[in-house]
């Protein structure tokens, strides 16, 4: 099958707090924040680290559930950190659609690059972590005597709900088959972001623009690359977005589409449909 | 002498890692090294340069081994990426690894012998934009390199992997520029030899830091097909200026200045 360039992207909105973690500090659980320069000086932003999209993208897949009944995991005898490299049937084997996108390596004997690489994750607005109290309950309904176990407390930080995280995924000369995989990977990642409990992040939408999400798929790059700047704050950077998903040259965007023999854009609603239908292919191949 | 000025766009943290280095402490370079930009820029030719392949674009495959080095030919010369910004402070983090790569156990629903993972520290550079250099003896070479990065005057935006995690795209290229040799008090934007920059700290007007940095021992010239005959890579020290200024020959153009001693030990 033709190879293309592919990219994703988004702004994702986390409707609830997330965790991502960074490190432990006398009893607290930190959350990852990077320092960038913003218009008003330094600032401090949450970060949705793009190395843990891809872990949790890349488990979605070997989670996903094969028509055996068996993770396809399991049935690709592939895992993390020992992934299978099988890039081409063998055996009664077929090839791995996992390792054969996101890359693998066996020590010693073979790597396989990874072609699809993950960016973005610097928070739009500058709205710091905050630290919970939380606590781990017993779960007996009734507890009495001396030896009865009590709450847990523990506290934590939390990336705050409603922040806006611009990610990005590029893969590089893939086919459709195989960026299948990546489609699949993508879209059952939303709901499973964010360590322990609660989990989550969707789709930023907007009344006028839909979803704010762009697919490409290339030979010859002709779009502007909707990349919000990790130094930008809400309105320039989404407004931002906006305006580059519908620039591309020498063509217009027609029902959310812009097409030609080098380039192809999908924005929006439009851009949904096709990760789905991408998804669905990997699923009549993999799944059922 | 001619250059190209080439502007990288980071579209996530990058990490350019340091060498000789840790296992568990990944640091990364606070540039793009010119090595890695060579690479980077000859796979971005290749995809641009194979755009009208019936199978698709080329993607270059390497593994362990005797993998094949891909390289800008030799009479192209990469001087790295840099930020115009000034001193980057690199975002340092933790993360999970692994110790062995034998176990399926850190991907399994249910397993009893969950591996242990192992803390790395891990540092990535946040910053958007790089400015790169590569000089060339005549203008052809650099006319073949920027040719289909162009279209209609404008940049068109390849992309790649840059580096160990991340990627980039080109957000401008310029056309080749003819370099002037001047002599002049000057601050610096690049890498620079050992030696300048200790006589630009003793005559008090420069701070540096020192990375050890490889550059490529060739076996003969190369070409624009396939991997470069390029024997191995070399360690040696350079500095990087953090502020200051320094007396030095340069080779300028407009938005373009490089120390010419950086270009003979590069070329």
């Amino acid at each position: 099958m033709k190879r293309y360039h592919w990219d994703i992207y988004a702004v994702l909105e986390a409707p609830q707090e997330l965790y991502f973690g960074h490190e432990v500090e006398i009893n607290v659980n930190r959350v990852e924040t990077v320092t960038v320069e913003g218009p008003q000086g330094r600032v401090i932003k949450a970060y949705f680290s793009p190395t843990k999209r891809r872990g949790v993208e890349r488990r979605t897949l070997l989670w996903a559930p094969h028509k055996d009944g068996k993770t396809l995991g399991e049935y690709l005898e592939c895992g993390i950190p020992a992934t299978c490299a099988r890039v081409e049937p063998e055996d009664d084997k077929p090839a791995c659609p996992i390792c054969r996108v996101f890359g693998a390596l066996l020590p010693g004997e073979k790597t396989v690059i990874g072609r699809l690489t993950h960016g973005g994750g610097v928070a739009i607005q500058t709205l710091e972590p905050q630290e919970k109290q939380r606590a781990m309950h017993p779960s007996d309904l009734v507890r009495s005597g001396k030896d009865q176990e009590n709450p847990t407390p523990f506290r934590r930080e939390y990336n705050q709900p409603g922040l806006y995280y611009p990610v990005y995924n590029h893969a590089l000369s893939v086919s459709e088959e195989d960026f299948a995989a990546a489609a699949y990977a993508f879209l059952n990642m939303l709901p499973r972001v964010g360590a322990g409990n609660p989990k989550g992040a969707r789709i930023l939408l907007d009344g006028d623009f839909g979803p704010y999400l762009v697919l490409d798929r290339y030979l010859v790059p002709k779009g502007a690359r909707p990349i919000i700047s990790p130094h930008q704050t809400v309105e320039p950077a989404l407004e931002g977005f906006r305006k580059e998903a519908w620039q591309v040259r020498g063509l217009s965007i027609e029902n959310g589409k812009a097409a030609d023999d080098y380039f192809t854009r999908w924005v929006g609603e439009a851009a949904l449909a096709e990760l789905e239908r991408l998804a669905q292919v990997f699923a009549d191949k993999y799944l059922v | 002498m001619y250059g190209l000025r080439l502007v990288l766009r980071a579209t996530g943290a990058l990490t350019f890692r340091v060498l000789p280095g840790s296992i568990l402490d990944i640091t990364t370079y606070p540039f793009v090294p010119p090595s890695t930009l060579s690479g980077f820029l000859y796979r971005l030719w290749r995809y641009a340069t194979s755009a009208e392949k019936e199978e698709g674009p080329d993607f270059l495959e390497t593994g362990l081994g005797d993998s094949p080095f891909y390289y800008l030919p030799k009479p192209l010369i990469s001087l790295g990426a840099y930020s115009e910004r000034g001193k980057l402070i690199p975002h340092r983090t933790k993360r999970h690894g692994n110790k062995g790569f034998a176990s399926r156990s850190r991907s399994a629903l249910v397993t009893a012998d969950m591996e242990a993972p192992q803390l790395h520290s891990w540092e990535y550079l946040l910053e958007e934009r790089f400015v790169g250099y590569v000089l060339c003896q005549e203008e052809e070479p650099l006319r073949i390199l920027a040719a289909p990065f162009g279209q209609e005057g404008e940049t068109l935006p390849y992309g790649g992997k840059l580096g160990k995690e991340g990627y980039a795209y080109l957000e401008a290229v310029s056309s080749p520029m003819q370099l002037r040799l001047v002599q002049e008090k000057a601050e610096p934007r690049t890498l620079l030899c050992l030696n300048e920059a200790i006589k630009g700290a003793a005559a008090g007007e420069l701070d540096f830091r020192v990375y050890t940095v490889y550059r490529p021992v060739w076996r003969e010239e190369g070409s624009w097909e396939g991997p470069v005959p390029v024997k191995g890579f070399e360690q040696f020290p350079m500095a990087l200026p953090e502020g200051g200024q320094l007396e030095t020959s340069w080779w300028v153009a407009e938005d373009f200045r490089v120390p010419q001693s950086l270009v003979e030990v590069w070329s």
